[in-house]
């Protein structure tokens, strides 16, 4: 399976934010998308499950162009998780029982009781099994974060895109999630593409990574290739060491600002 | 396993949904047994059925004026409670109620105007508070389109304003309107009074089949509370459903003021009184407004009726006035109430 | 403990409250009257004090206009309010609005005549002008108000004998309606003001000429101007239906849900009521012959037409003196005093 992004272009009011992306993601893979505030990280996200129609370009999703996918049909493939933490008055339950609505055929249906056993998987595999009853807006931010992780997965899509996933998590669900992203990813065979801004974590759990700068793509590849001195200072302006251990990065340590940005 | 307990759930909402139903149909019995005339029950039940009484007056109280009115009540209160929902899902906002896109105000507006040009016995205000209130809604959603989209918060500044606007207007009508000035203060207080098998008739048309359609809306707009881009990756087309609730909404409002003017209360407090019953999913907060909704309209209309005999108070009055009671009531104990099935 | 302190905070915001009212209460400003000046209670309970007889009056209370035509000293108004159509002379004088204390100011009264419910505009006034409320709930008030308007004007004489006619008029009319009603029976009237189903309670002085007419009014029973349900109308059945709105035509009536049950409706008995003739100026007594033409079907003869003309004269025998008239109402007004007062 194959996501393939060929010179998409995203123009907000007449300003580009997007300019000629092109790149594949593989199956099985976590492509990694780094770059600074305002590069246009979310924006790529967002043209990707169509949230956003790009000016130009086309995004094949094993071959067939997205836009002939109708957005139900894209949803039964496609399943996201984006940074920004709304609260509705929903239980944890109800929250992730919606990752099955493109699935249910009527709009009356609530439950397809085929999916209860994996529903139950994921649940577990999240640790959320005690919060279920409760209110969106009786647990913290990371627990919701990770509620909508658990209801993308229970989309059981092919693509999954998110959105600054560790973000407001502590240390252990950090690497917690993205372990089991990982896991998931590898086993289900499924395309994950993430944004970080944690190079550390971007490094240590991409098999990708493309660098954006400015709406394009600066750099992409292996992150090891990608996440040198040089092109982090380029686009980030900031000088870093990297900590190698066996020929694989281990961290990325920031060190100082060369330069202020305008 | 862990859905056992979410079935459960399910269940105890299907049941109270069916409970409501009842409610619902046993206080338009009661409204329409009980009214300022006492009217012995045996009779009721053959005028009903039969439509026939030795009591010519009975008959026509029953008939004529009883039966029509509580029909009403019970279609404005379900589209009311209704159109409440749709708007809070809609603008993620659980204080919106459905006036906030400037609707009451249009057909306050409408029916001020006619009083103080004099027009009013000539041309029905129904009519011209129903046209204006479509105005306001069209100046609205034209002031919050951007490109092909209504953001929320467009919605809300430009329902805000012109809210605002025909507010104004109509105090200008009303200072205008002189020694009418008592009709319009009175239409904007609402009631059921003067209804008959015609209203009836135009209502039943035209809210019955937006009741049907917003239905149908339960699953998308519970993804579309989560945000927009997390509703459109749960395959909603976002833009779209929102502009046909807000048209819904406004329909069923215009109609529902025009002929009742602006009852408040229904609209913003009843689906919180029922998502304390039932939760916030709105595949069943929406049936369960209808006839929630629905019978507190028909009894607050009974209250307004029989509490000072033969006077009949203002029907937004006792909406608020027992309303209130009822929804603090709900408050207080809605840790426990929720336990149950939200 | 703690209740107990909460306790004492409220009385003494109690306490505070009831003494700042009742100072507020007894400090009056007074003002010794002039020897010529006159000093009458008005129907607010006022004690009003003119140092001389007025010469520029304004009247915004469309009734006082036309006694104070009839008392003889309409070139003495300078403004009225623009509902003064009574006599047609009153167009020629400068219309005023009575909101608006400026303009009233400009003119320069000595004397202002209002409605009770003009007074949240009139307040600021009062200690610039002398102004006269008038609030009449009965027939003994009208007498009153022309008594009070005639004093005030320095036509007491003339106000004293315009009352002793009209209440030869009344008594005259009480006699003929006696004999009609045992004819007849008492007919069941409702009154529908300028707001629709608004009618008139006992406390009125509309209620009295009802009453007086040989009607029953069917919102007898209660006080102030209830609003009434269709349900209650029909049920009443009322034989003879006066409406106050000049706009509407006995087919708006008709028109009503239910109401092709009710008698007046199946005999046509629904009649228009000049305001002119229904309000507190000597005029009612006109109304009073209407009533009793729309009740009844009768013409109460003309030979009393000095009732109903402008012009006052001497009406033989059963005529009461002058100094009795004078005793009689000084007692009836002094009685009005004390009631209003309590």
């Amino acid at each position: 399976m194959l996501l393939k992004i060929c010179n998409v272009t995203f123009a907000y009011n007449s300003v580009d934010v997007l300019k000629n992306i092109t790149f594949e993601a593989k199956e099985g893979e976590i492509l990694g998308i780094l770059g600074p505030n305002g590069a246009g990280k979310t924006t790529l996200l967002k043209c990707i499950f169509r949230a956003l129609i790009p000016k130009h370009g086309v995004i094949l999703l094993d071959g067939t162009d997205i836009k002939k996918f109708s957005q139900r049909e894209l949803a039964k493939n496609m399943a996201v998780v984006m940074q920004e933490d709304i609260v509705a008055p929903f239980t944890v339950l109800e929250t992730i029982l919606m990752g099955r609505y493109p699935h249910l055929e009527s709009p009356f249906k609530i439950l397809d009781v085929s999916s209860s056993k994996f529903i139950e998987e994921i649940i577990n595999m999240l640790e959320l099994g005690k919060l279920l009853d409760r209110g969106l807006n009786e647990i913290s931010g990371g627990e919701r974060r990770r509620v909508h992780i658990a209801r993308a997965l229970v989309q059981q899509p092919k693509v999954l895109l998110l959105d600054e996933p560790t973000v407001h998590l502590d240390l252990n669900y950090q690497l917690f999630i993205m372990e089991i992203i990982k896991r998931y990813t590898i086993s289900k065979r499924i395309i994950t593409i993430a944004t970080f801004h944690d190079l550390s974590l971007a490094v240590r759990f991409c098999d990708k990574v493309i660098l954006m700068k400015n709406g394009i793509i600066f750099a992409a590849g292996k992150p090891e290739e990608v996440i040198t001195p040089e092109n982090i200072e380029s686009v980030y302006n900031v000088r870093i060491k990297v900590i190698k251990e066996d020929g694989k990065i281990l961290a990325v340590v920031p060190l100082e600002i060369t330069r202020r940005r305008l | 396993m862990v859905l056992e307990v979410y079935r459960e759930k399910l269940r105890r909402r299907m049941f109270f949904l069916v409970l409501l139903i009842g409610i619902f149909f046993l206080s338009i019995f009661l409204g329409i047994s009980i009214g300022c005339v006492d009217i012995p029950l045996n009779t009721v039940w053959e005028i009903i059925f039969n439509h026939y009484s030795e009591n010519r007056v009975y008959l026509v109280i029953i008939w004529e004026i009883r039966i029509p009115r509580v029909l009403i009540a019970a279609f404005v209160g379900a589209a009311l409670a209704v159109s409440g929902c749709l708007i809070q899902s809609i603008l993620r906002n659980p204080l919106a109620s459905p006036y906030v896109l400037g609707l009451s105000s249009g057909a306050a507006f409408g029916a001020a105007l006619l009083v103080a040009l004099d027009l009013w016995l000539i041309i029905p205000i129904p009519l011209s508070a129903f046209v204006f209130s479509i105005i306001a809604f069209l100046i609205t959603y034209r002031i919050a389109l951007e490109d092909g989209r209504l953001p929320i918060s467009s919605l809300i500044l430009a329902g805000m304003a012109v809210a605002a606007f025909f507010s104004a207007m109509t105090s200008f009508m009303m200072y205008l309107a002189g020694e009418k000035l008592e009709v319009i203060v009175f239409w904007l207080m609402g009631g059921l009074y003067g209804l008959s098998w015609e209203e009836l008739k135009v209502v039943m048309i035209g809210i019955t089949p937006l009741l049907i359609l917003s239905l149908f809306l339960g699953k998308d707009l519970n993804a579309m509370m989560l945000g927009d881009d997390v509703a459109k990756s749960l395959g909603v087309e976002v833009d779209k459903i929102r502009k046909l609730t807000i048209v819904i909404v406004s329909l069923m409002v215009a109609i529902c003021v025009a002929y009742t003017g602006p009852i408040g209360f229904v609209g913003l407090m009843v689906p919180h009184m029922v998502r304390f019953l039932i939760g916030s999913d709105n595949r069943f907060l929406i049936p369960a407004s209808i006839f929630f909704g629905g019978s507190f309209l028909v009894l607050t209309d009974l209250l307004a009726r029989t509490l000072m005999r033969p006077a009949e108070i203002p029907i937004g009055i006792i909406t608020s006035l027992f309303g209130v009671p009822f929804f603090i009531y709900l408050l207080k104990r809605r840790k426990g109430l929720m336990k149950y099935a939200a | 403990m703690r209740w107990e302190r909460s306790l004492i905070v409220v009385v003494i915001i109690i306490v505070s409250f009831l003494f700042g009212y009742l100072i507020g209460y007894t400090i009056k400003p007074t003002q010794a009257p002039s020897s010529e000046g006159i000093v009458i209670i008005d129907d607010l309970g006022r004690q009003v004090v003119l140092e001389q007889v007025p010469k520029r009056i304004i009247s915004v209370a469309p009734a006082a206009t036309r006694t104070l035509y009839d008392l003889g000293v309409f070139s003495k108004v300078i403004g009225v309010d623009k509902y003064s159509d009574d006599p047609p002379e009153a167009k020629n004088k400068t219309i005023v609005d009575y909101k608006n204390a400026e303009q009233l100011l400009n003119i320069t009264p000595d004397l202002i005549i209002a409605w009770w419910y003009q007074r949240k505009y009139l307040e600021v006034l009062e200690d610039k002008v002398p102004i006269i409320y008038i609030h009449p709930t009965s027939i003994d008030g009208i007498y009153y108000d022309i008594w009070i308007i005639g004093k005030a004007t320095g036509a007491e004489e003339k106000a004293q004998e315009i009352i002793s006619n009209l209440k030869a008029c009344v008594a005259y009319i009480e006699e003929v309606v006696k004999n009609l009603t045992k004819q007849y029976g008492h007919p069941k009237v409702y009154v529908e003001l300028y707001s629709p189903y608004k009618t008139i309670g006992r406390n009125t002085f509309t209620h009295e000429m009802i009453e007086l007419a040989g009607g029953i009014n069917i919102a007898g029973n209660l006080t102030g101007y209830p609003l009434l349900s269709d349900e209650y109308i029909i049920n009443a059945n009322p034989d003879v239906i006066l409406y106050e709105n000049s706009q509407l035509s006995p087919d708006n009536f008709t028109s009503r849900p239910g109401w092709n049950q009710i008698n007046a409706v199946k005999n046509g008995k629904i009649y228009y009521l000049d305001r002119h003739i229904a309000t507190a100026s000597p005029r009612f007594v006109e109304g009073l012959k209407f009533m009793v033409w729309a009740f009844f079907g009768y013409n109460i003869s003309s030979n009393i037409s000095l009732c109903f003309s402008n012009v006052s004269s001497h009406i033989p025998s059963d005529k009461v003196s002058v100094s009795e008239c004078n005793l009689l109402t000084t007692i009836l007004g002094t009685i009005v005093i004390i009631i209003k007062h309590n």
